[in-house]
């Protein structure tokens, strides 16, 4: 099976830019013991692979490779992006077939309006709400109050603009990813 | 050997999660029926499946369950409970619960309700430690109404200053103010989250010890006037004022220092008549000066490193206690034996400024082995919800000293799986490597500091050969055993039972896909 596959940058605004693509290949190894082949870019590892559990969208593994044992949790997040998390830590993988992957790029790159919608990073209550809309923002200005886990937590503006549109009123309960804002 | 108690022969634990857990393990061991409360969100929680007898409180918010006095003092009495314990949260330090289980005769496992209001205002408090001869921090002692009055009191006592809720703690309704141009909308926020939280949104404003440590001192008393001091905890590290790791002995803390703690934090309890299990908590500075700043008037949540280093079960005697027992002869001479470290499991992404992260925990292996307990109110399947605390459970260690609680902290997270949520275990493993915290140099600024620099991040794994690999090669393989999924049952062809895969099974599967791989090409996805 060939694919491209690249580490996604950890979330975050301090996080570093996405590491390149690379081609990914996974063929059925050598002989009948049910080894894989795994080719990453030029370097190619021979995996054993055994299923150890996981449910659900979440896939575990332990990995072979030589004779270093790995225990990887793949979950499949959203249709080709995986979180892979293993003693030395988590990462995003996003996984796609080469000509899907070219198309993406060449669509991608098009001027877009600098209109942002802020979403709910975690689900909550929306308990205030600071400014009206039309009202002009600076970077880091409270916009609104968000009561999660017996936190509060104020959504501020990331860059200076004005607020479109507010998509939520006080009181208001909102899942993770709701949108709450336009800002322009 | 202590006698079995005869005056308590069935407890309802009014809380949910680890400490739910923590209590009903204790009271099994002594022998004693345990009965919970639970929200509709609980029913499947760890503490039902645990206890003797399970009995719904209400919907899930916890205005609505876990905060409900009346209707808990009154289960208590329909099903013939003698004592409730609170755990700690909820219902723990309202005097008027308290109150209410005395006037109902259920005995509340906890000091008397006098002691809770006396040490519940920080501003009632401050007063009497002040006349109790406990040193306090500088500040201003009144509620303040608005603006205005928190401008003139923090200008009084010079920036920078902390603003306070009056009933607060667990660090909810409290904001650090370094100068005067923060202090309105800090205000507010206190405020607001003061309500929320408590129900009373009175703050006040209080002088800021520059980089001191918090150092906790255990005590228990007796209902015969009998306190004693079980040492300390250090827990100066803490993320926006709330604990995530706590230890015991403090490296900072001589056996002279430990004992003038000791007798401080009597003396404190002493003022207010305390007989039950709290906790003094202390500024100590780095000339050696401490600072009285608050007493939790109930069990605390890192009350189980105390318990490694003294050997005293702490829930017991919160239990004996209440049931009019004297502090027996284990409580002489308290001497600290051997570290212990606990961290908190939090449901929350470090990387992400700790957004809370609920959710089903698809996977959850805990550690075990020598020195290894683990107090963790979830199993694997359990759904964490976003109605309460993001704290999973905790893993405490210990071992004969610090460096080796340390080395056996990093092998019990190297065991520890959790999946399908986000946890603060990478930030813990990152601690570990950290030359402050393997030093014991701490302070309670110290965690914050270093994550506002970006430090604490995730060790950086290997740029370039197979480790780097590792994830791509992991993904790759997933994504093929979907895709060999989804053909297999498009086809109509191949086992694709979703049930435990024997190695042949596996194996036969992966031949499959590569099989199929040499005749396709193209998209699949």
């Amino acid at each position: 099976m060939e694919l491209i596959a690249r580490r996604r940058a950890a979330a975050g605004k301090e996080a570093g830019p996405d590491e390149p693509a690379e081609r990914v290949r996974v063929v059925r190894g050598p002989g009948e013991d049910g080894s894989l082949e795994v080719a990453v870019g030029s370097r190619t590892y021979r995996v054993d692979a055994a299923r150890v559990g996981g449910q659900g969208s979440l896939y575990l593994y332990s990995l072979r490779i030589g004779g270093a044992q790995h225990e990887i949790a793949v979950s499949a997040l959203s249709s080709g992006v995986y979180r892979v998390s293993s003693r030395e830590g988590a990462f995003l993988v996003e996984v796609a077939d080469p000509l899907a992957y070219l198309a993406a790029q060449s669509a991608g790159g098009k001027g877009t309006k600098r209109r942002q919608q802020v979403t709910a990073y975690m689900p909550g209550r929306v308990v205030a709400i600071l400014v009206a809309e039309g009202e002009e923002v600076a970077a880091g200005q409270g916009v609104l109050v968000l009561e999660a886990m017996k936190m509060q937590n104020e959504i501020q503006a990331e860059q200076q603009g004005t607020v479109r549109r507010l998509l939520v009123e006080p009181g208001q309960s909102v899942d993770g990813g709701d949108p709450l804002f336009e800002l322009e | 050997m202590v006698a079995k108690i005869e005056r308590i022969r069935k407890v309802l634990v009014a809380n949910r999660g680890e400490i739910a857990v923590r209590v009903l393990r204790t009271l099994r061991e002594m022998g004693i029926r345990g009965a919970v409360v639970y929200s509709e969100a609980d029913r499947l929680g760890l503490p039902v499946l645990l206890a003797d007898e399970a009995y719904p409180i209400g919907p899930a918010p916890s205005r609505d369950s876990y905060l409900r006095a009346e209707a808990i003092v009154r289960l208590a009495a329909e099903i013939g409970a003698d004592a409730i314990h609170p755990g700690y949260g909820f219902l723990s330090e309202r005097a008027e619960f308290a109150g209410l289980c005395r006037a109902a005769g259920v005995t509340f496992i906890g000091p008397s309700p006098e002691a809770i209001a006396a040490m519940g205002s920080k501003i009632e408090s401050r007063k009497l430690m002040i006349a109790a001869g406990v040193p306090v921090v500088p500040g201003g002692k009144e509620p303040l109404p608005d603006l205005a009055a928190a401008a003139a009191a923090a200008a009084a006592v010079g920036y920078p200053v902390m603003i306070k809720a009056a009933a607060g703690g667990g660090g909810k309704g409290m904001r650090l103010v370094a100068q005067e141009g923060e202090l309105a909308s800090a205000y507010r926020a206190a405020r607001a989250e003061a309500a929320a939280s408590f129900g009373d949104d009175a703050v006040y404003v209080e002088k800021l010890i520059v980089n001191p440590r918090h150092v906790e001192i255990q005590i228990m008393g007796d209902l015969h006037g009998r306190v004693v001091s079980l040492g300390e905890r250090e827990c100066s590290l803490q993320r926006r004022h709330q604990k995530v790791v706590e230890e015991a002995p403090s490296a900072a803390v001589t056996p002279g220092l430990r004992r003038r703690m000791g007798e401080a934090a009597v003396r404190a309890a002493g003022a207010v008549g305390y007989g039950n299990a709290g906790t003094v908590e202390f500024l100590l500075d780095s000339h050696g000066s401490f600072f009285f700043l608050e007493m939790n008037t109930r069990l605390q949540v890192e009350h189980p490193v105390t318990e490694l280093v003294t050997g005293i079960d702490l829930v017991a005697w919160q239990i004996r206690v209440a049931a009019g027992e004297p502090l027996g002869t284990e409580f002489d001479q308290v001497e600290p034996r051997g570290h212990a470290i606990e961290v908190r499991l939090y449901a929350e992404d470090p990387y992400q400024r700790f957004t809370p992260s609920p959710g089903r925990i698809e996977l959850l292996r805990l550690p075990g082995g020598p020195g290894v307990r683990i107090d963790c109110g979830v199993y694997e399947g359990s759904e964490v919800s976003i109605h309460y605390d993001p704290m999973l459970g905790k893993l405490i260690v210990w071992a004969p000293n610090r460096e080796l609680a340390l080395a056996r902290l990093g092998r019990a997270l190297a065991e520890l799986r959790i999946e399908g949520i986000r946890t603060t275990v990478p930030l813990y493993q990152a601690l570990l490597a950290d030359p402050d915290f393997r030093a014991g140099q701490l302070d309670t600024g110290m965690l914050d500091r270093k994550l506002a620099a970006g430090e604490l991040r995730p060790a950086a794994s290997a740029r370039d050969g197979e480790l780097a690999d590792l994830p791509l090669v992991a993904a790759a393989i997933a994504h093929s055993e979907l895709a060999g999924r989804t053909a297999a049952a498009a086809g109509g062809a191949g086992p694709t039972g979703g049930g435990p895969q024997t190695p042949g099974g596996r194996r036969w599967r992966w031949a499959a896909a590569g099989r199929r791989e040499g005749l396709r090409s193209g998209s699949w996805n």
